[in-house]
């Protein structure tokens, strides 16, 4: 194992005294065990819980549990779960590529061309992954309902007809919302992606007398391929694991998936959690033929690097007068996704109670909401703790999946996609499953982190350590091998290479993984649940208080609360980044 | 490495110390939660003052309410953690299992609190309070009491239901007019299971096959998504929300109304204290408190149903029908099943 990983420190060793050496590889070999032991740690520890669940009844105070081949029998006996099954992988893969379709463009957009007022839209793509699900999916039916659906209500008095022009409820409603609410995930990881190319080979393509599509179709698409096939991925695997938009738009009309089935296992006494394993099991198998996939892809060696030791500035493609049109793209995609629903939650966290827009409903406009929630007991200490965990996830799966994706991708160790195999599996326990499994280990291994924000730290690395995993080899793929080699033949050791050369080359991948682990970790909710404890709330819980009260106004005030904050948040970012001449890669 | 093997060291002899303590703790207990004596409240107060407050698992908001007013009157600091149903079930039995015991009171709905009483986590309490609850609210084995009563009631929007359309019946439902229209909440599989044996279960089923057959019954996920979309006029007219949804709405301005149709059913929500409570005098003051006319009145104000043989209400009639909560456990699967097959599955 050594030879193969460490060839190029034992080339080094010919020049080096040995004490340098022993240092070098100390510090190599305790950061690569540390990540390693790591990930095994987090990630099969559940997963053992999960298979071994599956077989075995629940254990109740009157019936002891004993194993089975029920739960399996139960799950795939009937063609009722083929049919949930079914409707799940429709609704995943028109999800993932209708949101890649969404988010790869507008990154492409920002990225790669020099679409006007761009960097506007950077803050302005993420916004729809910061508000909350629940009032994502209300928001679309609001405005998508035959019923009562604005959008319905106003092309009906233009055409007066009683014509139902968009129906969000059905399966393409399901994709729709589905997908816009993650394009921000596509967003974010293309734009890594298309921030590490090297432009010289769009400009030779240029040069060459191709068109601008001719370019994107066969230079800047092919080129990205990884990215792409790691963003379809994901989002599939995750709209599998879907649950609010599902309940919320195709129980009401009887379009049930297979988290329906999950749900209903593990709710019930007593909980059928090996049930609800055993349905798991089957998108364990999905995530791992994907993962295979994707490894049997990018083990073509360095095909896909494009960032290497040439010089390298970025720089984008001219596209003359089109570039109004891409313009026309993002003010339009705004103005239809991004303030239709913003305005929506606007003008229902002004009201008493949700009313359709009239004159005589806009006389009752109020703060109420508002004052509610700065009045709120817990909310400033919630936000405070999610806060503080969305930070240290954010940063530690980074981090980590940094160095696992080193060894994943530009090591030769074998059944090395296992590894990554191992990293990703996370992504698809259901949410309850997983904090039962991590509550179940911390209750018996008692350390101490039991009842404290630290046992909500480690589930929420171990839950999105996948996306930090798919985030950074998406723009490990890019870097060339060339500049690791050339760093250790200058005497550099692994840690100093890591550190100067790799990290910084990998900071789009890493930036943009940080700011969706960080988004994503303030709107965990199905673990958390099971696992805050008294002082310990975070937002979500509070956000999951106010929709079980029925307080869908206050709500609505939040998630207006949570933009405005995420707009200013960015925006703040920028402006410090152009400030203190921080340069994007 | 230091700091963790200190944290595992300090953890396993708190662990030894805290297991020692419960041990003698225990007998205290359930001879405090059984004493029936004329100074029991007297000893509870005294007892009380060596604890460290209470911790409540609890799914009501308004149970917020009557914590404030125990500690405004006995000094006793309150912690609480909110959940849904199922999940403070699980995170009972699975903090027993791992022998941790934080908890002293439960709040849940009956079914639940009966599975834990079914697990054996539950103590019996002998309070003298409980004779002033309805028959309904105290059951033999004594380990829980019925606080409140949720009473699923319809809820129409009174901007698209006019009143003389109202339905007097299930059977009304049939008409083609409410085509469209109507809407259920997605897990009420206790409540239908029950109906059912009300209406007759031949009978019932007929109706329902009927009702979904002609007009069609879309299912939402939660009482309060259902009654929100009443409100603003999506659903028309809901069969099961909880009585006091739409009275909140209602007080706000929105142009919702309950409406009751005989049979009417109800469950009763629960508290229970634990086997293994770390306070167990603060907690049967808490207990006591929450059944005394003083805590059941707090939940008055939030248009609760309580228990209380002294609050009435109107929907508290001889005709109230109750789910039982054994046999909610028992016939979990079989409600289930026949409220997916019938209801859900079918919804448009």
């Amino acid at each position: 194992m050594s030879t193969s990983l460490n060839a190029a420190g034992v080339r080094q060793a010919r020049v080096s005294p040995w004490q340098r050496l022993g240092g070098a590889l100390n510090m190599q070999w305790l950061v690569i065990g540390a990540c390693l032991l790591a990930v095994a740690y987090l990630a099969l520890m559940p997963l053992g819980f999960l298979i071994w669940q599956s077989f075995f009844t629940p254990d109740t105070a009157g019936e002891a549990s004993r194993f089975t081949l029920g739960n399996y029998a139960r799950a795939y006996g009937s063609t009722e779960t083929l049919h949930l099954l079914g409707n799940s992988l429709v609704f995943a893969f028109g999800t993932a590529v209708f949101a890649f379709g969404v988010g790869g463009m507008l990154a492409w957009m920002n990225e790669r061309t020099n679409t006007p007022f761009k960097k506007l839209f950077f803050a302005l793509s993420i916004i729809p992954l910061i508000i909350p699900g629940i009032m994502f999916t209300i928001s679309w039916i609001l405005l998508g309902s035959p019923k009562i659906g604005l959008i319905n209500m106003l092309l009906q008095s233009w055409f007066s007809t009683d014509h139902v022009f968009v129906n969000v409820y059905s399966l393409w409603g399901m994709i729709w919302v589905e997908g816009l609410h993650y394009s921000p995930m596509a967003f974010l990881m293309m734009t890594a992606a298309f921030r590490s190319m090297d432009p010289s080979l769009e400009e030779s393509a240029l040069m060459s007398g191709a068109s601008i599509g001719q370019i994107f179709w066969r230079v800047t698409l092919k080129l990205t391929w990884p990215a792409i096939f790691a963003s379809v991925l994901i989002l599939f695997v995750r709209a599998i694991e879907a649950f609010e938009v599902p309940a919320l738009l195709g129980i009401p009309v009887g379009t049930q998936v297979l988290t329906s089935a999950i749900y209903q296992a593990v709710h019930q006494y007593p909980s059928q959690v090996g049930l609800a394993s055993s349905y798991g099991t089957t998108l364990l198998l999905i995530t791992t033929a994907g993962i295979y996939l994707q490894s049997r892809l990018t083990g073509k060696g360095s095909k896909y690097a494009t960032v290497t030791g040439k010089g390298f500035r970025p720089r984008v493609v001219d596209l003359g007068s089109w570039r109004y049109v891409t313009a026309a793209v993002f003010i339009l995609y705004f103005a239809l996704i991004v303030l239709l629903p913003f305005l929506v939650l606007l003008w229902s966290s002004l009201q008493s109670y949700y009313a359709v827009p009239t004159m005589e409903a806009a006389r009752n406009m109020s703060l109420n909401a508002y004052r509610f929630l700065w009045d709120h007991p817990t909310i400033a200490n919630s936000v405070w703790n999610s806060l503080v965990l969305a930070f240290g996830s954010a940063t530690i799966v980074m981090l980590m999946t940094s160095v696992v994706c080193w060894i994943v991708i530009k090591t030769k160790l074998p059944g090395r996609w296992l590894l990554d195999n191992v990293a990703s599996l996370p992504l698809v326990f259901p949410g309850l499953v997983l904090g039962l499994a991590v509550m179940v280990f911390y209750l018996n291994f008692n350390i101490g982190v039991y009842g404290t924000l630290w046992i909500m730290l480690i589930v929420y690395v171990t839950r999105f350590m996948p996306y930090g995993m798919r985030y950074n080899s998406t723009s490990m793929l890019q870097i060339h091998k060339e500049l690791e080699e050339s760093a250790q033949m200058s005497g550099a050791s692994w840690g100093t290479m890591f550190y100067r050369i790799l990290l910084p080359l990998l900071k789009p991948g890493l930036l943009a993984g940080w700011i969706y682990v960080f988004i994503v970790s303030i709107r965990e909710l199905s673990a958390s649940i099971l696992l805050y404890s008294p002082g310990n709330e975070v937002i979500a819980i509070v956000i999951w208080e106010l929709w079980e009260n029925g307080q869908f106004v206050e709500l609505s005030a939040l998630g207006v609360v949570f933009i405005l904050a995420l707009l200013l948040l960015v925006v703040l970012a920028q402006y410090v980044g152009r400030r203190f001449g921080v340069k994007e890669i | 490495m230091k700091s963790v093997l200190k944290r595992v060291v300090v953890g396993t002899l708190v662990v030894l110390c805290t297991q020692g303590a419960l041990a003698q703790a225990r007998e205290g207990v359930s001879e405090l939660a059984l004493y029936q004596g004329p100074d029991r409240q007297a000893r509870l107060v005294e007892v009380a003052k060596g604890e460290s407050g209470i911790t409540v698992y609890h799914t009501y908001p308004a149970l917020t309410n009557v914590m404030t007013a125990f500690t405004k009157k006995y000094g006793i600091k309150t912690r609480a953690w909110r959940a849904g149903s199922e999940a403070i079930l699980q995170r009972v039995i699975t903090e027993a299992r791992g022998n941790r015991f934080e908890v002293d009171i439960v709040q849940n709905n009956a079914p639940e609190n009966e599975a834990a009483h079914r697990e054996r986590l539950l103590q019996v309490v002998r309070s003298p309070l409980r004779s002033d609850l309805i028959p309904q609210a105290t059951p033999a084995h004594g380990e829980w009491v019925g606080v409140t009563l949720d009473v699923w009631t319809a809820a129409y929007n009174t901007n698209r239901v006019t009143e003389a359309e109202l339905p007097k019946s299930y059977e009304d439902l049939q008409d083609p007019k409410w085509k469209g229209r109507l809407g259920i909440e997605a897990n009420n599989h206790g409540w239908f299971g029950t109906l059912l044996q009300e209406l007759g279960e031949e009978r019932g089923r007929e109706i329902f096959k009927n009702i979904v057959a002609v007009n069609g019954i879309s299912a939402r996920k939660g009482h309060s998504l259902l009654t929100t979309m009443v409100a603003s006029g999506e659903v028309p007219l809901a069969l099961t929300v909880y009585n006091w949804n739409p009275e909140q709405l209602k007080a706000k301005g929105a142009p919702i109304k309950g409406l009751a149709l005989k049979p009417v059913i109800a469950q009763p929500s629960t508290v229970a204290m634990l086997k293994k409570a770390p306070n167990p005098a603060s907690a049967l003051l808490f207990y006591d408190f929450i059944i005394s006319e003083e805590g059941q009145r707090i939940l008055q104000e939030f248009s609760y149903v309580t228990t209380h043989k002294k609050l009435a209400h109107p929907l508290r009639d001889d005709a109230l029908r109750y789910i039982d909560p054994g046999k909610a456990i028992d016939m979990q699967n079989a409600w289930l099943t026949t409220f997916d097959e019938m209801i859900v599955k079918k919804a448009k």
